[in-house]
């Protein structure tokens, strides 16, 4: 089954350059486990030390965080978009 | 550090009036928001954000808001050119937490500091934890 996965703007060269591409897996986590097996160096940029998801990056399936649904283990269906978002943070 | 050669970015001062105004109506809390470009690569739009962590200190944009805006943006063609927020309490120049959480490293960087009068802007870019600031014109007229 085949979702898209729109790629943030900074780890598109770690992507080939592409913005959104086309992945198969049944759940969230399944499509990380893919997009990072095609595009191994995003995993540093995406995962921490243990493999989690790191903090600052959100993912959506179309319109809803992952983490107010199942995490990684959100179900996707045919057609779903999963964007992968980058939190925006800092301070003094 | 600055880097003198630098190209200088131009930048409109109806945009940097509505950053120092956000900093202003949020103050003494970070503020925080997005600036965005046209198809050509103008910055034309400046996008006030909800700083979550409501801190003097800190900032962190509602990811709720983050999603939405970014979906509306490339649905209108136009494109992240910059993120700012504000340092209430210390000069406008990044700190290693900015440095740190610095994810997107070809956008602008713009830090306001309503301490100084006029208020002060200054920007930069962040690669690989280097800072890079650039000149900053202000233009009248957009």
């Amino acid at each position: 089954m085949s979702v898209l996965v729109r790629i943030p703007t900074p780890l598109r060269p770690l992507a080939g350059g592409q913005s959104e591409l086309s992945e198969e897996g049944q759940s969230v986590k399944e499509i990380l486990d893919n997009l990072i097996s095609r595009f191994p160096a995003m995993r540093e940029r995406m995962m921490d030390e243990s493999g989690e998801l790191r903090r600052f990056i959100n993912i959506y399936v179309n319109e809803e965080d992952i983490r107010f649904r199942e995490g990684v283990s959100t179900p996707l269906s045919s057609g779903d978009e999963v964007s992968i978002i980058p939190a925006i943070a800092g301070g003094a | 550090m600055t880097n003198e050669s630098s190209a200088p970015v131009f930048f409109s001062r109806a945009l940097y009036q509505s950053i120092v105004d956000h900093a202003h109506s949020v103050h003494p809390e970070e503020c925080c928001g997005l600036v965005a470009s046209d198809q050509t690569g103008t910055p034309v739009r400046v996008i006030p954000m909800t700083n979550i962590l409501h801190s003097p200190v800190r900032y962190q944009m509602d990811p709720v808001e983050q999603f939405s805006v970014g979906k509306s943006l490339r649905l209108e063609g136009m494109s992240l050119w910059g993120i700012y927020h504000s340092h209430p309490i210390s000069e406008p120049y990044p700190s290693v937490v900015d440095i740190n959480l610095a994810y997107y490293p070809d956008v602008f960087y713009l830090l306001t500091s309503p301490v100084t009068t006029p208020p002060s802007l200054r920007i930069f870019q962040i690669k690989d934890s280097k800072v890079t600031e650039f000149p900053l014109i202000l233009k009248e007229v957009d």
